[in-house]
């Protein structure tokens, strides 16, 4: 009896065993397929050159209306305005910690100066294909001293996220305002209050460019609270476990929404979103530590 | 097929797509078209079944190198294979579709672009969604994602409408030959 069988001609047996090798790829677990991200990087290099411009442009041609005055000069001037504050709440912040120290008597402990971040702007040049990622790509990588989980900050004291991995020449940033982020899952950040005292939260991303979190309830000496969370407040970041002291006060965003938390309807619940859309920045700064950089010698490991 | 040409063409493909989604980009879910996927249909539309497919293939492998997933655990993944296997389902299923559609036609190009798009993104889910069965360390919500791609399938088909002219103008380049409604050589023993 004769057997029947399909053969494929040879050049769709090649075809057909790249896409068995694709298949297995695609379903292999992440920790066995790392090495792809070796591959990545050539593949970014290579579209950036078109993906960079075309980012620029596309940015210019859709930007809001030009006025008269000179823009660069204004977007300085607030860019330093909003610098200032930021020290000046950080130091406040900062000495407050020293004092608590200080109270405490705990001379054993080695009193920590501010860190000095060294500053990298760098364009963005793309972002992820895929709309499940806000990942942004920023040309600066461990060339420029930059280094895994660097803090990136836009208009200077905004809050973009952290360098998850980093090549020779591009950083891959993700935003505090996506789900996936590993850092932004408990978010410790306040709340500024107009009387300049600040209300504790822990925020985590809602995958709509906002962050939400209920706000701990904070009294006075004399029993009185501190004031309560509204529209249009400033909430900065205040998280000294996971975050250097070099972006504590950094602004997360200001309060989009106040309200009732689901489970606890006496508690309060904001809706926190960026001063900026964080998925479309064209130009961000790498704050990487000075101290990280000459224990490393500026070279960030990727991974 | 000019092979060189098909790069340029990829090349600029991928520096629009990843250049101007944010700007095209409709609300905070991520719904932004795709200008990969007409020339994958393009290409699936006129060249030869099995050169289709490879590069398909090849313009998936890349779509996966440009795609960085953040992971729950820190870091980021870059996973090669769904959009390869994604785009070039969407080969197969122009090249199957071709016989019975009028090819210059951007309309064609349209309906194809959303009808493909549907086909890879689902390939794409349904791969990532096997992921987070085992326990992968992504972010990943199947039923969001599905909804999200649907309408970035119906953005995309909007895009190449437009594309399609452009692409339709520089079709003599590629030099397609055999463009045929040939599948991939199946021989009986």
């Amino acid at each position: 009896m004769a057997r029947h069988g399909v053969q494929l001609a040879p050049a769709d047996r090649v075809l057909a065993a790249a896409l068995a090798a694709m298949l297995l790829l695609g379903l292999a677990p992440i920790r066995y397929t790392g090495w792809v991200a070796w591959l990545a990087e050539p593949v970014v290099r290579l579209i950036a050159p078109l993906s960079g411009p075309v980012a620029s442009v596309t940015r210019w041609a859709t930007r809001p209306g030009a006025a008269d005055l000179d823009e660069r000069d204004i977007t300085r001037l607030i860019e330093d305005r909003d610098l200032a504050i930021q020290r000046h709440l950080r130091e406040r912040e900062l000495n407050a910690e020293l004092r608590r120290r200080i109270e405490d008597l705990n001379a054993a402990i080695a009193l920590n100066p501010d860190l000095a971040a060294r500053q990298v702007t760098a364009p963005v040049v793309a972002r992820a294909s895929d709309p499940s990622s806000s990942v942004l790509t920023v040309r600066a990588g461990s060339s420029l001293g930059v280094g895994v989980r660097d803090v990136v900050t836009v208009r200077g004291v905004q809050l973009v996220g952290r360098v998850a991995r980093v090549t020779g020449g591009t950083a891959y940033v993700t935003p505090i305002t996506d789900e996936g982020n590993a850092d932004s899952k408990r978010l410790r950040a306040m709340v500024m209050l107009e009387n300049d005292f600040g209300l504790a939260c822990l925020l985590t991303p809602t995958g709509e460019g906002t962050l939400t979190g209920d706000v701990e309830d904070a009294r006075g000496p004399d029993g009185e609270p501190l004031g309560e969370p509204a529209e249009g407040m400033t909430v900065r970041l205040l998280d000294h476990d996971y975050w250097p002291s070099h972006a504590q006060m950094l602004v997360v965003g200001t309060v989009e929404r106040v309200e009732s938390a689901p489970d606890q309807p006496l508690r309060r619940r904001v809706v926190v979103r960026p001063t900026v859309d964080l998925t479309r920045v064209g130009e961000v700064t790498v704050r990487t530590s000075e101290a990280r950089s000459s224990d490393e010698g500026g070279s960030g490991a990727a991974r | 097929m000019n092979w060189f040409v098909f790069a340029i063409a990829s090349w600029i493909a991928f520096g629009l797509e990843l250049g101007a989604r944010d700007v095209l980009q409709i609300g905070p879910g991520g719904i932004a078209p795709s200008f990969v996927i007409p020339l994958a249909v393009f290409v699936a539309l006129w060249a030869p079944a099995t050169h289709a497919l490879w590069a398909c293939l090849a313009l998936g492998v890349l779509a996966d190198l440009t795609w960085h997933l953040p992971r729950t655990d820190g870091g980021i993944a870059t996973i090669l294979g769904p959009y390869a296997i994604g785009y070039t389902l969407l080969g197969a299923l122009v090249i199957n579709m071709r016989g019975m559609m009028i090819r210059r036609n951007p309309i064609t190009m349209a309906f194809l672009c959303v009808l493909g798009s549907l086909v890879a993104q689902i390939a794409v889910v349904a791969l990532f969604t096997v992921r987070r069965v085992y326990g992968d360390p992504i972010a990943w919500d199947a039923g969001d994602e599905l909804l999200t791609r649907a309408l970035a399938s119906v953005y995309t088909g909007g895009v190449g409408l437009i594309v399609s002219l452009a692409l339709f103008a520089g079709a003599p380049l590629f030099q397609f030959q055999q463009a045929g409604g040939r599948r991939p050589a199946i021989r009986r023993s």
